[in-house]
């Protein structure tokens, strides 16, 4: 709830300052329209054209964060385009924010109606944007001022003569599309269940290439438009479009790639070997668990993959467990179906990391002398798979509550203490854990594997 | 584009020096007329951007699915006329691909580098031909840049282009005209994405260099973000090249639920791979049908009839059950989006070319081509294991064997390729002999094919199609 209020304030305060900057402006231009030049005004019309349609583009990363280097990158350009214009101070930057602020209000719109984001999100992302272009004018403007009047750049050895005002532009967007990255991580609510919000680093991690190809695509818009004039403005984004089309398909790929996954860990059902829903369950559980004890999401990543796959190992059996209910078998089979299923990753190149795993997901946690023995996937996926195995889709909170008990009686023997207590806060956020758990909540929670992973 | 040789073969090898030569003095030529019309060439660019080609095209090429955007070393052969002169598209493109990093035959590096020389050449003679401008540090207006510069650009990457295929053409076909005119109707539509791209990226390039007065900057403004483009791509293949890893690890499920089957994916997927070759199946048709053969009998995890140690002949209650294995494979497979294109060949590997197969008794050209691939490598490779009942066959007594059931069980075009492939190079693959396999009856066998045949209830899904098609073989996808 905390997270969520600050986030709120955040994006309120950046709300009520546009509003405040658009009417100031539009005050100030009312009283004195900038006198541009009919191409001066058809370059604006264009930057806002192609900044509304790149913002609409958007693509998705994975867990519900969007960019759209696109628009971030007409955006720059407009601004950097806007600096170099040297009207009054008050007047380009009036107009810059005028027109940044409809290009926006339309990207939202098409965005919205498209089935796109939440009203919250958009909000706050279309702010961010909002304030990160105008500081881009405003530092610009400030740069070109500071030079020296008549003060004319040399060109070195291989370098030509305007380069080091290219590479100040690019210094510049660069920095924005950072600080852009850095509010947009900043004011996103943490996901359920993390005691953190993914860090930074990891944030950036995912983005620099983004970021890097957009700030740089923003410094050549700018140029070209200085050289060859406005009407090719979206073609002069052709890197960023080559790269938001790499990003595009990154992120296919990775959806497909669960969907792979997931279809391998159904074998096993099919076959009758386990019940149905059990690997996905049991990934979505253990991704969960995994949440609350920091993991990274990288660790995440593989955790659901082991667990999607830890039963692999049942089709080798001649006789299906009944119920596929592993936890119920003896710990020397466990131990053989565990190893079973390390095997046939191991066999796999970059499976094999994970092979380790799954092949000790069965170990008992009194035996892990030295915790390096049994990743803490392992013990997390031991321990979801326990609970699936007890209770599965079964809507009763008695049951529920004695299949806990259950677990939490193998504690420090079979479980790994930490898991069990992040299982009960997991089980108890969630709400399946009182009588009033089997309302529409707890059902629609057990029916849905997927929600919040 | 692929300037990827042949091997040249014994009498060719004149042929190829001759054309190397023929190349190489037309390139020079050309070259010398660019720099008369318009002359001037400045060294100091040419030489970074040969460098930076050399780079580019010393980079490896990775497979086309993970290719996004143009490749960089024809983009800095354009861009270097006119920011080098008319001749430099000659030296950037000949020498490039002269002092390729990479272990090369001299000749295909010859060839290369001459061809590159010629197209670098060709396209300064036409930009200087219609009036592009080079090297000149006056100020233009934006017409001048896009008449000037753009539309010469627009039109000396056509001519390269068009230059590739022909001189590619001609040393493919020498002597076979038809080879050559499928190359050429082949290659040309895929320019059609590829042009617009690199012309756009080339003239970026050369106006931010030249009239935009940043010369080596402009190399990180518009090929950085290309390259990081590239690597992002190149970086996510690498991670996980997860359909590989996803068929592996299907592999390795079927193979831990069937002990005894282990290795006969892989050698059924292999000998497909030859046989498709010796057909001349397309490099898409080739993938799909190694996935489909290494996952054909994936669906034995879940139709697997339990092998009675008593009966030592076929059953009634095990046809029956075996017919489900391969709807069992698709159902297994069908959530797998990159697998879709192979999931007809593996629910129809066990049709007859007679119709009398199952699950749907399809009847000759009705199969899937792939699937009668499968059926001829599947049924070559039970033949050549040792079963109970009999010793391994060899080689020539197993295509003896195929070849009477050419017309009837299976399709005569795959096993007269089957016999060219196993003439070409003897099918010596590697057994793991297992002491008890010899119970368990072998569902591949032919003779259970045809006990299958024999027993099955006629017309439940036969399709009324003429069995008349079975009189008129034809080998699938051949192209000669």
């Amino acid at each position: 709830m905390r997270a969520l209020s600050r986030t709120g304030a955040v994006t309120a305060s950046l709300l009520v300052l546009t509003v405040v900057a658009v009417l100031v402006s539009l005050s100030w231009l009312a009283r004195s329209v900038p006198d541009y030049t009919p191409i001066g005004w058809t370059t604006i019309a264009i930057y806002t054209l192609t900044f509304a349609l790149g913002e609409s583009m958007r693509v998705d990363f994975g867990s519900g964060r969007t960019v759209a280097p696109l628009g971030m990158a007409a955006g720059l350009a407009f601004a950097l385009c806007m600096a170099q214009e040297m009207g009054p101070f008050e007047s380009d930057g009036g107009v810059l924010l005028v027109f940044t602020v409809l290009a926006t209000l339309v990207a939202s719109f098409l965005t919205h109606r498209s089935g796109g984001e939440r009203i919250e999100s958009l909000l706050q992302q279309a702010t961010t944007r909002i304030v990160i272009v105008l500081g881009t004018f405003a530092a610009y403007r400030a740069l070109i001022m500071l030079r020296m009047p008549g003060e004319n750049f040399r060109g070195g050895l291989l370098f030509g003569p305007d380069w080091v005002n290219a590479l100040q532009m690019v210094l510049l967007t660069a920095l924005a599309t950072l600080c852009y990255f850095v509010l947009l991580w900043a004011s996103r609510p943490r996901p359920r269940g993390a005691p953190r919000r993914t860090s930074l680093t990891d944030e950036l991690s995912d983005v620099w290439a983004v970021g890097a190809v957009t700030a740089v695509g923003a410094v050549m818009v700018a140029l070209m438009d200085g050289l060859v004039g406005p009407f090719m403005i979206p073609l002069y984004l052709l890197p960023v479009v080559l790269m938001q089309a790499a990003v595009q398909r990154q992120a296919e790929q990775r959806m497909a790639d669960r969907r792979t996954l997931q279809a391998i860990g159904r074998v096993t059902e099919v076959t009758g070997f386990t019940s149905p829903g059990h690997a996905s369950r049991v990934a979505a559980l253990s991704v969960r668990i995994g949440r609350v004890l920091g993991m990274s999401d990288r660790d995440l990543r593989d955790l659901e993959t082991a667990a999607v796959l830890h039963d692999i190992g049942q089709v080798g059996l001649s006789r299906p467990i009944p119920g596929g209910a592993t936890s119920e078998v003896s710990a020397l089979d466990q131990r053989r179906l565990a190893l079973g299923a390390g095997g046939i990753l191991a066999r796999t190149d970059d499976l094999s990391r994970l092979a380790l795993v799954v092949s000790r997901q069965s170990v008992p946690y009194r035996t892990v002398e030295s915790l390096d023995q049994a990743p803490l996937a392992g013990r997390v996926i031991k321990v979801a798979n326990a609970w699936d195995d007890l209770v599965g889709t079964d809507l009763d909170a008695g049951l529920r509550l004695r299949a806990l008990g259950r677990i939490e009686l193998g504690v420090g023997n079979e479980y790994d203490p930490a898991v069990v207590a992040a299982l009960r806060q997991v089980l108890e956020r969630r709400g399946l854990l009182h009588p009033a758990g089997t309302g529409r909540r707890a059902r629609a929670a057990a029916a849905d594997p997927d929600d919040g992973a | 584009m692929s300037t990827r040789t042949h091997r040249p073969q014994g009498a060719n090898a004149t042929r190829t020096r001759l054309l190397i030569a023929a190349l190489a003095v037309l390139a020079l030529g050309a070259a010398l007329l660019a720099d008369r019309i318009s002359p001037g060439l400045e060294l100091g660019p040419v030489i970074v951007l040969t460098g930076l080609a050399v780079v580019s095209v010393s980079l490896p090429t990775r497979g086309s699915r993970g290719h996004i955007g143009p490749s960089l070393t024809p983009v800095l052969q354009i861009a270097a006329i006119p920011i080098g002169g008319a001749a430099a598209g000659m030296i950037v493109g000949g020498v490039s691909h002269l002092l390729i990093v990479r272990r090369q035959r001299l000749s295909s590096r010859l060839f290369n580098a001459a061809m590159h020389a010629l197209m670098g050449a060709v396209c300064g003679l036409l930009y200087v031909g219609v009036g592009g401008m080079h090297g000149e540090a006056v100020v233009l207006t934006s017409v001048d840049i896009l008449v000037r510069l753009g539309l010469p650009l627009v039109l000396a990457f056509l001519a390269s282009a068009l230059v590739n295929v022909a001189v590619l053409a001609l040393r493919l076909g020498w002597d076979r005209p038809e080879a050559r005119r499928a190359f050429v109707l082949s290659t040309l539509p895929g320019l059609r994405g590829q042009l617009p791209i690199s012309v756009l990226v080339a003239f970026l390039f050369a106006v931010l260099w030249g009239p935009g007065q940043l010369e080596l900057f402009a190399a990180v403004l518009v090929l950085g973000p290309l390259a990081v483009a590239h690597w992002t791509l190149a970086q996510d293949e690498a991670e996980r090249s997860s359909q590989e890893r996803t068929v592996r690890t299907l592999v390795a499920t079927f193979e831990t639920a069937n002990p005894y089957s282990v290795g006969h994916a892989s050698r059924v997927a292999e000998l497909c791979r030859r046989l498709g070759a010796q057909l001349g199946l397309t490099a898409a048709d080739r993938e799909t049908l190694d996935y489909a053969a290494l996952l054909h009998d994936i669906g034995l995890i879940t139709a697997s009839p339990s092998p009675r140690r008593s009966a030592t002949e076929v059953d009634l209650d095990y046809l029956a059950e075996i017919t489900q294995h391969p709807a069992a494979g698709v159902a297994i497979l069908e959530d797998i989006e990159f697998l879709a294109p192979a999931l007809p060949a593996i629910r129809h590997h066990h049709e007859r070319w007679d119709g009398r197969g199952y699950p749907n008794g399809l009847v000759g050209e009705q199969i899937p081509p792939l699937a009668r691939i499968i059926a001829v490598a599947d049924a070559f490779d039970s033949l050549t294991c040792s079963r109970s009942h009999r010793p391994p066959l060899s080689d020539g007594q197993a295509c003896a064997r195929l070849r009477e059931r050419a017309g009837s069980h299976l399709d005569p075009g795959v096993v007269d390729a089957l016999e060219r492939v196993i003439a070409e190079r003897p099918w010596a693959p590697t057994m793991l002999v297992r002491v008890d396999d010899g119970r368990v009856p072998d569902h591949d066998d032919p003779a259970v094919s045809d006990r299958y045949a024999d027993w099955s209830p006629e017309g439940d899904d036969a399709p009324a199609g003429p069995p008349a098609a079975s009189t008129q073989p034809v080998p699938t996808g051949e192209v000669d």
